[in-house]
């Protein structure tokens, strides 16, 4: 979608916040579903970040492991991947994230897909964003119903990795380490942070009581974007690639 | 592997252990953190697709699936194959994951059985098939009439691209 007077949809913006988190050498891992993270990572090693290493999964050319998912699996419990990206069905002020059900686990009114290697992933990949393309009071929850994987989990267990940020189509949020709770660390330009709270189910301060304004993509960015990122993305997400990018640019 | 259980990072501090308790969470015998373990799956079968098999069980699978450890768990492994070579082709192969006959019961010559899913280069999925595939789904008798159909056509030598 673009709206009037923007430049720029929403998939490619929030593909480039991700991207910009990326440094040159970080290993970047893509799991399913995920074509705004693929995207980023695409954009991070053709432009900044060309030593970066990026695994995508359901991409022959994107996914090097030889031996499966317990092959991807054994390698995140390593300590091998800086970035995985997750999202969830509901996420909640304490960053966990909810991919089992809404309502009762046992009666749900929906039941989801579940969490596949989430749960392990969240803790042991060193930086882990979390990607949600709505947001809304439905989906930003002060308390998820079905913990999945989560953001504070007790002392006693290993936990090398954990939460990064939380990128929506409004904002960008980030965990305050003293409390665990999301706060608001930028606002996507055309949004107040009014909105951001209107739609969100819990209460959100301003991140060290600042809240920034998200830069928008750049020129350079989009042109990247909409031609050699664009033609990778379309070999393993045709469907996405057809309406997330906007008009080439000469 | 043959062994009972296995050890698993996270999932502590998540509902999992709530809804299952099957899973355990132990203190790590060689260090000083919790840790979860959860049993081990052995499934009665497993029937995977290879690309080549030889008359021993000796295959070549596609690379990056989960099919050798599968067939490495099982209690019975049956092996279907596009095409069945000899042992010395067999070991020229360049693609694919190897799996020794070790782990194989039976093979199966059986061209396009990977269809209408991919296989390798072989063949890729079939979009407008998983599509009718999906909707027949929905509701029984749609899908009995839609795979009677489905095994008439392959039955009659359908084509599997």
């Amino acid at each position: 979608m673009t709206d009037a007077g923007r430049t720029y949809t929403t998939e490619e913006l929030m593909a480039t916040i991700i991207s910009r988190e990326i440094k040159n050498g970080e290993v970047v891992a893509v799991g399913t579903f995920s074509p705004i993270p693929a995207t980023a990572g695409i954009l991070a090693k053709a432009s900044h970040a060309p030593q970066s290493d990026v695994y995508i999964l359901g991409s022959k050319d994107w996914w090097p492991f030889s031996e499966g998912s317990f092959e991807f699996f054994h390698a995140a419990q390593r300590g091998r991947f800086d970035y995985f990206f997750l999202s969830g069905a509901q996420i909640d002020r304490l960053g966990n994230i909810n991919l089992h059900a809404i309502g009762d686990y046992k009666k749900p009114s929906v039941r989801l897909p579940g969490g596949a290697g989430s749960s392990m992933l969240y803790y042991m990949v060193k930086k882990v964003i979390l990607f949600k393309t709505d947001h809304t009071v439905r989906t930003f929850v002060e308390k998820v119903d079905f913990i999945t994987s989560s953001a504070s989990p007790p002392p006693s267990v290993y936990r090398p990795g954990g939460l990064h940020i939380v990128i929506t189509p409004l904002a960008v949020m980030v965990r305050n380490s003293e409390t665990g709770f999301l706060e608001l660390l930028s606002v996507h330009p055309g949004y107040t942070p009014e909105e951001v709270q209107a739609n969100t189910g819990f209460e959100l301060s301003f991140h060290r009581g600042q809240c920034f304004e998200t830069k928008a993509p750049t020129e350079d960015e989009l042109k990247l974007l909409r031609g050699a990122v664009r033609q990778e993305v379309a070999n393993i997400y045709p469907s996405f690639a057809d309406k997330a990018f906007g008009p080439k640019l000469s | 592997m043959g062994i009972p259980f296995m050890p698993v990072r996270g999932v502590i501090g998540t509902d999992y252990p709530r809804v299952r308790p099957d899973f355990k969470i132990i203190r790590n015998p060689f260090g000083d953190d919790d840790i979860l373990v959860v049993p081990a799956l052995s499934p009665d079968f497993t029937i995977i697709h290879a690309f080549r098999a030889d008359k021993f069980g000796n295959c070549i699978l596609n690379s990056g699936t989960d099919d050798a450890l599968l067939a490495k768990s099982s209690q019975k492994v049956i092996v279907s194959a596009e095409e069945i070579v000899d042992s010395k082709e067999l070991k020229a192969t360049q693609r694919g994951n190897f799996v020794s006959r070790v782990h194989v019961d039976a093979v199966v010559h059986l061209p396009g059985g990977a269809y209408p899913t991919a296989c390798g280069s072989i063949y890729p999925l079939n979009m407008a098939e998983m599509q009718a595939y999906l909707r027949a789904a929905k509701d029984a008798s749609a899908f009995s009439t839609y795979l009677e159909e489905f095994c008439r056509r392959l039955q009659n030598g359908g084509d599997f691209s």
